[in-house]
């Protein structure tokens, strides 16, 4: 199974230094390159976007992150991410986290899959704050290919 | 320091939504509060150090307390994870 570090090399499903009007544009930067891969149905946004209006705003990980998502069951069609970057960071309403510059999405097609590979590789990340500020710096894709190489270290399921 | 170990029994797994109402729930208590599950183990107040453990349905997990008020916030935090139902 294919986890993020081979999924963006193979895909290059990032946009660095984004600007966006709203956090709904954000996160629709992020599924949008899913999208047009094949990968997630354009209802997967939709759902990230209800479920955050029924049950507030689950997928903030931490001051300036995001990791939006919705299940397995709101139109993915195979395991994927992408990787957002904000020139000027967004207000999603969470006092704690605002403003938020980062966003890795994801989909997956099992929650098992999700718990135990896709999430922990990508809180692998967030949680380095080396990796983290160099992704905010990161202009070009060389800048990603080098962390992804040095995230493979820290990661056992790729 | 007390500590039990607990099943999770919801369908999703401590994964970011039951996640941060964990987190939430561990936050209430003074006490340090970590969850272990195999070799990984980490914070409870914490939602990236959580997720990192990585918990799906059916896993066992121990949960572990140290210091002040540590038995009601073990019997707090195992209930709290009884009970979670997403």
């Amino acid at each position: 199974m294919s986890g993020i570090i081979s999924y963006l090399k193979e895909n290059k499903t990032v946009l660095l230094q984004q600007q966006a009007a709203s956090w709904q544009d954000a996160v629709k930067l992020g599924t949008d390159m899913l999208v047009e891969k094949g990968d997630i149905e354009p209802s997967y946004f939709e759902s990230i976007i209800e479920k955050s209006r029924e049950m507030g705003l689950y997928f903030i990980l931490g001051p300036g992150m995001a990791m939006p998502h919705a299940r397995p069951e709101d139109g993915v069609n195979s395991n994927s991410f992408a990787l957002v970057t904000l020139k000027d960071p967004i207000n999603f309403g969470d006092a704690d986290n605002d403003p938020i510059d980062l966003l890795v999405t994801f989909a997956v097609k099992d929650a098992k899959f999700q718990n135990e590979v896709a999430i922990v590789q990508i809180v692998t990340l967030l949680d380095e704050e080396d990796l983290v500020e160099r992704l905010r710096k990161a202009t070009k894709w060389s800048d990603i290919e080098s962390i992804l190489n040095d995230l493979e270290g820290l990661i056992e399921n790729e | 320091m007390v500590e039990r170990e607990i099943q999770v029994v919801n369908p999703t797994g401590l994964h970011t939504r039951p996640g941060h109402k964990f987190i939430a729930e561990a936050k209430k208590h003074s006490c340090d509060i970590f969850v272990q599950k195999g070799d990984k183990k980490f914070s409870a107040k914490s939602l990236l150090k959580l997720m990192k453990i990585g918990i799906s349905q059916g896993d066992l997990i121990k949960i572990i307390c140290n210091g002040e008020g540590e038995n009601a916030a073990l019997e707090n935090m195992c209930e709290f994870v009884a009970n979670l139902k997403d």
